[in-house]
């Protein structure tokens, strides 16, 4: 398989996996061509490798999580190879060199050298250099690395600690930020119940699972969770009881872009999904929680909540709704409840999902699904009620809130032209 | 009459073709597993990563078996395209226990599939601790080299491998080789007065003339399997010639377990029936024994434990009389005069040349100490770039610079008996046998020194030829793949006598290295060969 477009998606295990431009990143580094055939094997191989090799921790798990530049990736090279034989880099860079040395433009490109024999021992002064420069500025730093560690690792530590050994009920766990959230409590030792609706997204990931033997820890159940009693005929098709979910993520949800009056049938849909389908999860689960005295619901919600948008008013209604519910349900729940039944609403910005055209205003102002995936984590780890980020995309929100709604709609409106 | 030739190994082969040519009706037993077809003939090595579907489910695994992991410390594993090695996974698997992890094949050919098909033979000076000399053999070295493909040169070394005729020219040298070779011609004589080290080309049992069909096209892909036929396979060479003859039998899906006996004499052949997991039992008449020296070694100890005659606990039959294995030393170097230079993409992909280390040695040893001269090729780079201890992207720059200047020596170094080596069996309920082969082996006493002398001179070599040595690489016990001596020729029931009988048994034959008495350094394969030949020309029956 040839060409540069981008490959099908594949399940990233964080810590050990790596997306398309991660990829990319990586080969510009190495002087290799990146090619997509050749991604799809990579990114296979390293979700075997996640699954049979032991799970990072500490300052080893921090330098995976760091993401592939240029020099960052020699100092990280280097470094690894010197100190951390069997660290993720060491299999990511390893494995990038096998794979494409079994592809011939790739073991060209490997073995390339200069035309001279006399060129060859030259180019071994450039290698030595290189090699002198990487000690002493990657060895800086690394330094670095290890005090930022020190001082921010703690989040990090918290986040596998409240994890670790939980199982966690994610809705809409087949794409996007469910699939984001889904493989990073895998990492951080969690056990994942997916919930999805039939599909092809869901047959691949099954797929995916199965490839790299993860079937015990990932389960998923098929369920429209917007028909009233789906999910709980789902959770005993696959033989999960409630009593044995710890969390659950809600957060499926679908955005259909359909300029207002517009058919009813659309903001019907949408609200199914978003706030019944939400609510009707969680109904399912606050019993359970109650009877064993603790379980935690995090919603995800949407800071679109606090405006009106053109072609987006179901979605943002929808957001707005299930926001005002859940801080009725947290205030129904009372303070006893609250104590058993933990509840964390969040309210990102942008996401870059496939809700998301590449390359818009809106990607560029977006965050990445894994990065998403990981502040809300860590909300959850740290037991916030509320959770909004990115910062700048919130201090535009709160501004837009604050406005008069004349000249909210004045601005906003121009979104549409 | 009913003779079964148990094993379809490179000795039980010729021992089944040398009966058949006695006129005797021969039925071999086998596990018989069978290896795929190698993909796309005509390509060569690289070629393949052209025209394959999915290079890489071939070269590294559907399972990237084969993408060997950083800090594994592995240079090279066995393609996964070549099923024909049996992994410790394998229900079937034989032996227990990890401080000596042995190869093993279950399929056609046995291990003798992937031969490295150097073709060399022992001398006097390597049998001055059995009870037969070069003359016993020489017969059957002369009919071994009849029946394979000898491609060897008449050098200096010729002498030392008496049984040797060679009935093919060489295989081609890379430039590597080439350059390697002249620079020892120029300084031989220093070199031998320094290091005792003798360089020269190999002797390759494959087949070189161009107007034969399966002459080789050095393709590369030796490792993988030759897919001109031209390295020697006994599955697909002799045994098929057996199997052309009206009074054969070939027999597959047959592990044999242990024999039936009856006043010192074998009378049947327990076995499992590997497709339906049966243990069943057949009355034979005699029984050749080639299962490979660790399986015969462990159907012989059943065999005693099971026979009433040693019941009364008179012989101790708890273990066999010894095991042995030829201990792999590698000692990398790089060709400085090769650095920046092109490697060509098609050659032949085993050692082209050997090197003979010749000293009289201290503690019996014999002279002869044999190696092999991998200069390096078509391989999977990627182990190797890892082990350079500069990161990926400078190590892949540093090894694109180096590749055509890379080589390794390995030695196959000798062994002996040592009081307290061989196989027992031990139960194992996991196993369809109810029991599995425990390998008790401990190094002979001065065998660190005999490997100290031969680095130490090895290196002083190739420093003189204008090589960089790199420290050497000592494989874990079992990596020698040369095993032998668990029946060796001796005094006893556990024993065998100089042609090859069992002394315990009048009708059992030891056609492999079971018997062997001592393990010389020299490559193994072309001698059980000749050794086969000699013990099925000899058995009276």
């Amino acid at each position: 398989m040839t060409g540069t477009q981008p490959p099908t998606p594949r399940l990233i295990i964080p810590g050990w996996g790596m997306n398309w431009e991660q990829y990319q990143t990586a080969c510009r580094y190495l002087g290799l061509h990146p090619d997509p055939g050749l991604y799809d094997q990579f990114a296979r191989y390293l979700l075997h490798a996640a699954a049979s090799q032991p799970v990072p921790t500490g300052f080893a798990r921090w330098l995976a999580a760091r993401q592939p530049g240029k020099l960052r990736l020699g100092f990280l090279d280097l470094w690894t190879r010197l100190l951390m034989p069997s660290h993720p880099w060491r299999f990511r860079l390893n494995a990038i060199l096998a794979v494409h040395e079994c592809d011939p433009r790739g073991c060209r490109e490997m073995l390339a050298q200069p035309t001279s024999r006399l060129g060859a021992w030259l180019s071994f002064f450039r290698i030595g250099s290189a090699t002198l420069l990487n000690l002493t500025l990657g060895g800086v730093w690394l330094g670095g690395q290890a005090c930022a560690y020190a001082i921010l690792g703690r989040a990090q530590q918290r986040e596998r600690a409240h994890f670790d050994g939980q199982t966690v009920l994610i809705t809409g766990a087949t794409r996007g930020l469910g699939l984001a959230l889904a493989v990073r409590l895998l990492a951080l030792g969690a056990q994942v119940v997916g919930v999805a609706r039939a599909g092809a997204g869901l047959d691949a990931l099954r797929c995916q699972i199965a490839e790299a033997g993860l079937q015990q820890r990932f389960r998923l159940a098929t369920a429209d969770i917007s028909l009233p009693g789906a999910i709980t005929a789902a959770l005993a098709e696959i033989g999960v009881d409630a009593a044995h979910i710890d969390a659950a993520i809600l957060n499926a949800g679908i955005k259909e872009e359909v300029a207002l009056p517009g058919t009813t049938r659309t903001l019907r849909r949408v609200f199914e999904v978003n706030v019944f389908g939400a609510m009707d999860t969680a109904a399912t689960l606050i019993p359970a929680f109650q009877t064993r005295g603790s379980g935690h619901l995090i919603f995800i919600s949407s800071l679109g909540r606090w405006h009106g948008m053109p072609g987006s008013g179901s979605y943002n209604a929808s957001k707005a709704a299930l926001s005002l519910l859940v801080e009725s349900l947290a205030m129904d729940l009372g303070e006893s409840g609250r104590k058993t039944v933990r509840i964390t609403s969040i309210e990102p910005g942008l996401i870059r999902t496939g809700m998301i055209m590449a390359g818009s205003l809106q990607d560029r102002l977006a965050v990445s699904a894994e990065e998403a995936a990981a502040r809300i984590l860590r909300c959850a780890a740290a037991n916030r009620r509320i959770c909004r980020f990115p910062l700048l995309f919130t201090l535009m929100t709160a501004t837009l809130a604050c406005l008069p709604q004349g000249m909210r709609i004045k601005l906003l409106g121009r979104i549409k032209d | 009459m009913k003779y079964v030739v148990v094993g379809s190994g490179p000795s039980g082969v010729h021992a089944a073709l040398t009966l058949l040519r006695r006129g005797l009706a021969v039925e071999m037993w086998d596990t018989g597993r069978q290896e795929a077809a190698f993909p796309q003939p005509q390509a060569s090595f690289h070629g393949l990563k052209e025209t394959l579907d999915d290079p890489q489910a071939y070269f590294l695994g559907k399972r990237f078996e084969a993408l060997l992991p950083p800090g594994s410390g592995e240079l090279l594993r066995y393609p996964p395209a070549r099923s024909f090695l049996t992994r410790a996974d394998d229900p079937c698997w034989p032996f227990s226990g990890d401080d000596f992890t042995p190869f093993h094949s279950f399929t056609r050919g046995g291990l003798g599939v992937g031969w490295g098909a150097n073709a060399v033979s022992f001398d006097d000076d390597d049998l001055k601790d059995w009870p037969i000399a070069f003359g016993d053999l020489e017969q059957a070295y002369a009919e071994a080299c009849r029946r394979l493909p000898i491609a060897a040169p008449t050098d200096a070394l010729s002498r030392y491998f008496p049984g040797i005729t060679p009935n093919q020219a060489p295989v081609q040298l890379s430039p590597h080789d080439a350059a390697l070779l002249t620079g020892y011609e120029r300084r031989a004589a220093t070199i031998q007065r320094w290091s005792h080290l003798q360089l020269a080309r190999a002797r390759i049992a494959a087949v070189t003339a161009p107007e034969h069909p399966s002459a080789c096209r050095y393709c590369g892909r030796c490792l993988w399997g030759c897919p001109a036929g031209s390295l020697y396979d006994p599955a697909k060479t002799t045994l098929l010639e057996c199997q052309q003859h009206p009074r054969f039998t070939y027999l597959p899906n047959r592990m044999v377990l242990s024999l039936e006996t009856r006043d010192a004499r074998i009378t049947g052949i327990r076995y499992l029936q590997t497709e339906t997991g049966a243990i069943t039992t057949e009355p034979c008449d005699a029984v050749f024994l080639a299962a490979g020296a660790l399986q015969s070694g462990g159907i012989f100890l059943r065999t005693l434990q099971h026979d009433a005659a040693f019941a009364d606990g008179h012989v101790r039959i708890d273990q066999t009389a010894s095991v042995m294995d030829t201990t792999a030393v590698k000692i990398p170097y790089v060709f400085l005069r090769q650095v920046g230079a092109q490697q060509p993409d098609e050659q032949f992909q085993y050692n082209r040349l050997i090197v003979a280390h010749r000293k009289p040695r201290n503690g019996g040893w014999p002279t002869h100490c044999h190696g092999e001269v991998l200069s390096l090729n078509t391989l999977l780079y990627h182990p190797l770039i890892e082990s350079i201890p500069l990161g990926s992207r400078l190590a892949m720059q540093t090894f694109a610079r180096l590749h055509a200047a890379l080589g390794v020596v390995t030695y196959f170094l000798p062994d002996r008996q040592v009081d307290g080596n061989g196989l027992s069996v031990v139960e194992d309920r996991d196993s369809p046998t109810g029991d599995r082969l425990r390998i008790h082996y401990q190094e002979a006493a001065g065998k660190q020194a005999l490997l100290r002398e031969t680095v130490r001179d090895t290196r002083r070599a190739l420093m003189l030829l204008g090589c960089l040595p790199w420290p050497p690489q000592i494989a874990p016990a079992g990596s020698g793949i040369h095993y032998a001596g668990t029946i060796p020729m001796g005094e006893g029931p556990l024993r065998s006598d100089p042609s090859g009988r069992a002394n315990a048994y009048r009708n059992l034959f030891l056609c492999d290295g079971a018997s062997f008495p001592t393990l010389p350094s020299k490559s193994i394969t072309f001698n059980l060969i000749a050794n086969a030949i000699r013990v099925a020309t000899l058995a009276a029956i």
